[in-house]
């Protein structure tokens, strides 16, 4: 990954919706247009020059195991 | 030393200077649900298990790691110190066996994340070759949902997401013929990777322990049925005996029960690493 600046797609997300707000429009967050959301600030932050990275505070998961289980096998 | 957050089965901590701390407990969790009742010493294997994965891989992808040994006392021998990255918000997983909520979706499209898989396959198959079918935690619903691997360059771009493709698959693929020889077949795995201050992707968080990935004794792997566990399936077992509703708290353990559930991870550190447990050095 070449770019060295680096936000998170997340908080732009928020950010974004934040700012569209207080331009008084009223963003929706159909969940079937998830990805739409998610993809579309991580190719925004990359076209700026951005990579789309998380602070290792807000990364790392201590329960990383559980959700594992729970995620890939169900329990 | 600054906390900063605490998990069922470990924690994490910021030391002065920068450095990351990740302090592995002896909690055991099972159906999502952390039981009461610690069992010696898992802390300590399973950061000593993914320390020695994290150097025989070495030669193929840098980590974060900086010391197992130079941490503060309190936490000897079950944390890491760890360099701070940046974390690509992508889980890599790497399946090599049919089971699971893969399982589900197969029996469903016949694909799992947009991998296409043969027909015919029945639950625990080993699958033709290992397949890459990643996750994101951005996800707004606060849960962790697959993605193809279509969505992961969206993400990060195709020179990255090949490159997350190609390690993930690399390291599984070294991972579990190594387990293999030694009984203990890896069905799957889970992989996280970052970017350090130089720039350089890494491979972060922790690495081909039973906590992030799933081991089944060799031995007993009958494709067309449910496997067990190699080291939680004993705990698994014995808490479906005690009437538990699976909701919390969890019941405590009985001593016989936590020290057959230690055992079974000290035999998996010791059949993959090659070492005794009890002939480490103290630390």
């Amino acid at each position: 990954m070449e770019e060295r600046q680096h936000y998170s797609s997340k908080h732009l997300i928020e950010d974004v919706v934040g700012l569209l707000k207080a331009r008084g429009l009223e963003p929706q967050r159909d969940p079937a247009l998830r990805w739409d959301r998610s993809i579309g600030a991580s190719r925004l932050l990359r076209g700026l020059g951005i990579a789309d990275l998380e602070d290792h505070q807000g990364a790392l998961d201590p329960d990383s195991s559980i959700n594992y289980n729970r995620r890939i096998h169900g329990d | 030393m600054k906390h900063i957050h605490s998990g069922k089965v470990r924690d994490l901590y910021e030391l002065d200077g920068g450095d990351i701390l990740l302090v592995a407990s002896d909690r055991v969790s099972v159906y999502d649900v952390s039981l009461p009742t610690p069992v010696p010493d898992k802390g300590a294997l399973l950061t000593q298990l993914s320390a020695w994965w994290f150097d025989r891989l070495s030669h193929v992808v840098p980590n974060h790691v900086i010391s197992t040994t130079d941490v503060p006392a309190e936490f000897a021998g079950r944390a890491v110190r760890c360099k701070p990255l940046q974390m690509i918000q992508v889980e890599c997983i790497a399946r090599g066996y049919l089971v699971g909520l893969g399982l589900r979706e197969y029996r469903r499209d016949g694909a799992v994340s947009g991998v296409q898989l043969p027909s015919g396959l029945v639950e625990a198959d080993r699958l033709p070759e290992p397949i890459f079918t990643p996750t994101t935690k951005i996800s707004e619903t606060g849960h962790d949902e697959f993605m193809t691997f279509g969505d992961v360059v969206n993400m990060v771009g195709k020179e990255t997401a090949d490159r997350l493709r190609d390690l993930t698959i690399e390291i599984y693929q070294a991972g579990a013929e190594h387990a293999l020889k030694n009984g203990i077949i890896i069905a799957d795995t889970k992989l996280e990777f970052g970017i350090d201050s130089d720039g350089v992707l890494t491979l972060g968080d922790e690495v081909l322990t039973s906590d992030s990935s799933r081991f089944w004794p060799a031995d007993e792997w009958t494709p067309g049925r449910t496997q067990h566990a190699f080291d939680k399936q004993y705990v698994r077992d014995w808490s479906m005996t005690t009437g538990w509703d699976q909701t919390p708290p969890g019941p405590a353990m009985p001593p016989e029960v936590v020290e057959a559930t230690r055992q079974r991870y000290v035999e998996v550190y010791e059949r993959i690493t090659g070492k005794k447990w009890d002939d480490r050095e103290a630390v």
